[in-house]
């Protein structure tokens, strides 16, 4: 059963170096096209979402469709969905987008979480990373979105940024701790290929830093926030209890969820499907079937339900594995065992998760599942 | 009274056997397609691009590994026809010997020397070879069409250096077809016919072979004297083994069958032989019912110069590795190798080769044409050791080298090498020989600017990268080549490297004394840049017996997480994971340790020498 939606919107004001997502500078007029072509596809799925419990308009830049364009896409979303099941509603935004009357439009149409693509607030590093917006921002956002009636922010973080010191990273806590988020994520930089930051690297432009100086930062995050009341129930994301997102908490579990828009992807009657992305092989293909499904990657569910689970710290139910799949979790896979051994996972009753080194080293343990 | 053989003679008179002899890249395959365009030996439309280089590998690297001969008709000025048979000759110091036989298939060579490069270490090395067979040579300066062609300082070098009359020198450009004529017409006119009767008893020279899947060895033969007839029962007469011809032909360059072939003629035949090793490269074949008195002169058996264990990175695949071994060594007579075991990488094979680029080769065959993915150490040279007790044994692979207490004295093969670079250089050349050990002999200059080095020094130190450091101090200008001198005794020692306490036989060297603690310190240091990080820290040591003579620490690996996984991630961060999976099993697992491949050869390469 389908229960979560995901609304891609690609567009950006500009490229952020790092960004190695389905995304575009759009051309005039590109919007609104691509909006009326998102409502086809959305129709053309209905049968899918009767039980949504959570949305998310995810980018890209959702922000980036002027007010009218997101009022029309709330709207067929409000009026041809049933929501009654529906408990998170997020749309991603760029700080300096948000507006007092934006964020009175958002709780109007049922929006009750925003996640802010905040990075860091040192102005050399969200210039090294292309970001667009000043740290003056930030604060501003988060003030007019709780006076709008926004109660559910996120605040993204990058750490780890070429540049960036200790107490670079101390300003960047302090100042989010300040703005009383409900979630945070900290995402350590990485260099995906196909990015400009990627590109620069591989000319030199810039040396990474030291992973010493890395774990030091992820130490020192983990322990501020959880200082702070927040629980750490991912490997990047720390939420205040309650808080934690139960879009993304889908896909850690192996739940299924639709995708919609240019490079989307769906999780559902065990498929793991991709759209388009490209801008015109995607409207070319809602306007030919209704739909914007480009092809079919492996759904190795044993595999993804491990690899994905154990990202939470609350980790895998090892009884629940056997159900699914007939097997024991160790008989499948013996290397996870040896990994207790290591230090990297441990057994806690029924659950199986990564230690606190393993969180820092998952990779050593995902790899063993292939 | 006319003899049945008149026929045979006539025909003899207008064979012309030549090869070429020329450095890399000076325009030998160019040269060859150019002829065989002219002849129209081959159709235009059938010319692919340097003909007679027929492995993939060759064209790649640009070097000829696999000997080739081809029949082509020509018609002269003087309005005969003339049989020329082009022998092609590989261009490598590794190959040397099959450089001497091929040109003992020839009256004649075409020495191709590049007009703004000279004369060459490995071209002199090869022309000594021709003056061997008392070859006459005919000088071609080629790419006179480049603007730094310096024609006539390299006719003067060739007059000086080689000591041949430079008179009838063809400047040409293989490239542009010039010259192409001239250097027909003086094959015709400078190099005479084969000698040799047809009346005679068969003495036929192998001096190539190949293996065909359907039809088993093809030997490649020059016949000296007698007629080789399809049927007949043929006997080696190094190795004695006897078979019967069921084909003879030659290449034009396509295969095309003959009834026989003559004192003077150049061509393949097929006779069921299953066993290459019964086929050996300047061994004689005769008729079984009438041999000849005796072998042609100049036979020797391949001995390898250095060795290499090679182990299947996955031990289920040593039974695969070893029927491509055997595969292998049907296309590769020169190929030698015997099963060995080593603690650290299993069941595997110590291999010989002729030189470090009989190797390389060997390594990319191994892995490209019979897909297995292996393991090679570091090579070693064989070491001849006088133990305590009066025994003399071989080690060709450190890591048996016997313990200290019993060992008198170890000798190591030295070899003269030679090196000519411009005068520029001199000093870095030096430098670098002398840091090898090098033990300086001669140096003479062979024109105003350009000079012959001669150095003796022990063959690892060769080697170990010599070629590409001399290349690098030399900005490339500098060609190599080398002759065994025999072995000699030196101050060496066996250095252990220990990975997390423990001694990996796969990595243990043999060095000289008074290098090792340089030598081992840099390959600590390259082994901990290769070796990736892992859950642990790993001490790196260097050990000559129970003596750490260099150490460093692998760090333990302390991050290695993706930040982020959500919908759209799952599918790549798959792939990213299955990535480092195949990563982690190209590595061989020794004792806790996790080595990839390149650890193995580390040594070969050590920076900032």
């Amino acid at each position: 059963m389908i229960e979560g939606l995901y609304i891609h919107i690609p567009f950006c004001h500009q490229i952020c170096r790092y960004c190695d997502f389905v995304k575009m500078v759009p051309q005039k007029g590109m919007p609104s096209i691509y909006v009326e072509h998102l409502i086809r596809e959305l129709e053309s799925n209905i049968p899918l979402l009767t039980n949504l419990k959570t949305i998310y308009f995810g980018g890209g830049t959702p922000t980036l469709l002027d007010q009218s364009l997101l009022a029309r896409l709330f709207e067929a979303i409000s009026h041809r969905l049933n929501l009654s099941l529906l408990e998170e509603y997020t749309i991603e935004a760029n700080p300096n987008d948000i507006t007092k009357t934006l964020g009175a439009m958002f709780v109007q149409h049922g929006i009750n979480r925003v996640s802010l693509g905040v990075q860091t607030f040192s102005p050399h590093l969200l210039t090294f990373l292309g970001r667009t917006h000043r740290p003056d921002d930030i604060g501003r956002a988060i003030q007019e979105l709780r006076a709008s009636g926004i109660k559910n922010i996120n605040i993204d973080l990058i750490y780890g940024i070429p540049g960036q010191s200790i107490q670079d990273l101390k300003m960047d806590l302090n100042q989010v701790l300040g703005c009383h988020p409900q979630h945070i994520s900290a995402y350590n930089l990485i260099l995906e290929e196909k990015t400009i930051l990627y590109h620069a690297y591989q000319n030199q432009q810039f040396e990474l830093l030291d992973d010493e100086l890395e774990l030091e930062m992820s130490d020192l995050i983990e322990s501020t926030l959880l200082e702070a009341g927040y629980h750490r129930y991912e490997i990047s994301n720390y939420a205040l209890p309650g808080y934690e997102s139960k879009h993304n908490l889908l896909v850690w579990n192996l739940e299924e969820y639709l995708g919609i828009g240019m490079g989307s992807h769906s999780q559902y009657q065990r498929k793991r499907l991709v759209n388009h992305t490209t801008f015109s092989s995607y409207i070319a293909a809602i306007d030919e079937i209704g739909l914007g499904f480009a092809h079919e990657e492996p759904y190795e569910p044993e595999i993804e339900f491990v690899m994905l689970g154990l990202r939470k710290t609350a980790g895998i139910d090892v009884d629940r594995f056997e159900t699914l799949f007939g097997q024991p979790i160790f008989q499948r896979f013996p290397e996870l065992k040896h990994h207790l051994a290591t230090g990297l996972l441990e057994k806690k009753g029924r659950q199986l998760q990564l230690t606190k080194q393993g969180l820092d080293l998952a990779n050593q343990v995902f790899v063993t599942l292939f | 009274m006319s003899d049945i053989f008149e026929q045979y003679r006539v025909r003899q008179r207008k064979i012309r056997n030549f090869s070429i002899i020329a450095h890399i890249d000076h325009g030998k395959s160019t040269l060859a397609d150019r002829i065989l365009e002219i002849t129209q030996t081959v159709p235009m439309r059938d010319m692919k691009k340097q003909l007679l280089d027929s492995m993939d590998l060759e064209r790649e690297r640009g070097i000829t590994i696999k000997l080739n001969s081809v029949e082509l008709t020509y018609k002269a000025k003087n309005g005969e026809e003339y049989l020329f048979h082009l022998i092609d000759t590989p261009g490598h110091v590794d190959f040397s010997y099959e450089v001497s036989r091929s040109l003992a298939a020839c009256e004649g060579a075409v020495l191709v020397v590049d007009a703004s490069q000279g004369i060459e270490a490995q071209t002199l090395a090869n022309v000594y070879l021709a003056f061997d067979n008392d070859l006459a040579i005919i000088p071609v300066i080629n790419k006179i069409d480049l603007p730094s062609a310096m024609p006539d300082m390299v006719k003067q070098e060739i007059n000086d250096i080689i000591g041949i009359d430079t008179t009838h020198t063809i400047f040409a450009s293989a490239k542009e077809g010039i010259g192409i004529e001239d250097i027909l017409e003086t094959i015709v006119t400078e190099i005479p016919f084969p000698e040799g009767d047809p009346s005679l008893s068969l003495q036929a020279l192998i001096f190539d072979s190949y293996y065909d899947t359907y039809r088993g060895v093809i030997p490649l033969v020059r016949v000296k004297n007698g007629i080789i007839r399809v049927g007949d029962a043929i006997k080696m007469m190094a190795t004695g083994a006897v078979f019967e011809v069921t084909e003879i032909g030659v290449y034009t360059p396509k295969e095309e069958a003959r009834p026989y072939l003559a004192a003077g003629d150049v061509g393949w035949l097929a006779a069921t032989i299953k066993n290459i090793e019964k086929v050996h490269v300047g061994d004689t074949i005769t008729i079984a019912s009438n041999p000849a008195k005796t072998p042609l002169p100049g036979y020797r058996k391949l001995t390898p110069m250095v060795y290499s264990g090679v182990y299947p990175v996955d031990a289920d695949d040593y039974i695969n590795l070893k029927e491509s071994l055997e595969k292998l060594k049907l296309s590769d007579a020169s190929l030698i190798y015997d099963p060995e075991t080593s603690e650290a990488l299993g069941f595997g094979f110590r291999i010989g080769f002729l030189g470090m680029l009989h190797m390389e080769i060997f390594q990319e065959r191994i892995e490209r044409e019979f897909n297995q993915n292996v393991i090679a150490t570091a090579p070693s040279v064989n070491y001849l050791v006088l133990l305590t007790n009066g025994q003399i044994i071989e080690i060709d692979n450190p890591a048996l080298m016997p313990p200290v207490g019993q060992i008198k004295t170890i000798e190591e093969p030295f070899v003269k090498a030679t090196i000519i670079a411009p005068n520029e250089y001199v000093g870095n050349i030096m430098e670098l020989c002398q840091k090898r050990r090098g033990v300086f002999k001669n140096m003479q200059y062979v024109s105003d600017i350009r000079v012959e080095i001669s150095y003796e020094m022990p063959l690892s130190e060769i080697i170990f990268d010599f070629f590409n450091r001399l290349k690098s101090s030399t900005k490339g200008y500098a060609s190599l080549d080398y002759e065994p001198l025999g072995y000699r005794p030196g101050k060496l020692v066996k250095v252990d490297i220990l990975l997390n306490g423990e001694p990996v036989d796969a990595l243990a060297m043999i060095l000289h004394q008074d290098f090792a603690f340089e030598r081992s310190t840099k390959v600590c240091q390259k082994l901990k840049l290769l070796i990736p990080r892992q859950l642990f820290e790993i001490p790196v040591q260097a050990a000559i017996g129970s003596k750490v003579i260099a150490r460093t620490n692998i760090k333990a690996l302390r991050k290695d997480v993706l930040a982020k996984c959500y919908g759209g991630d799952v599918s790549r961060k798959k792939k990213l994971l299955e990535k480092q999976k195949q990563g982690k099993k190209r590595m061989k697992s020794v004792g806790s340790v996790e080595i990839p491949q390149a650890a193995f050869m580390s040594v070969l390469s050590l920076d900032n020498e």
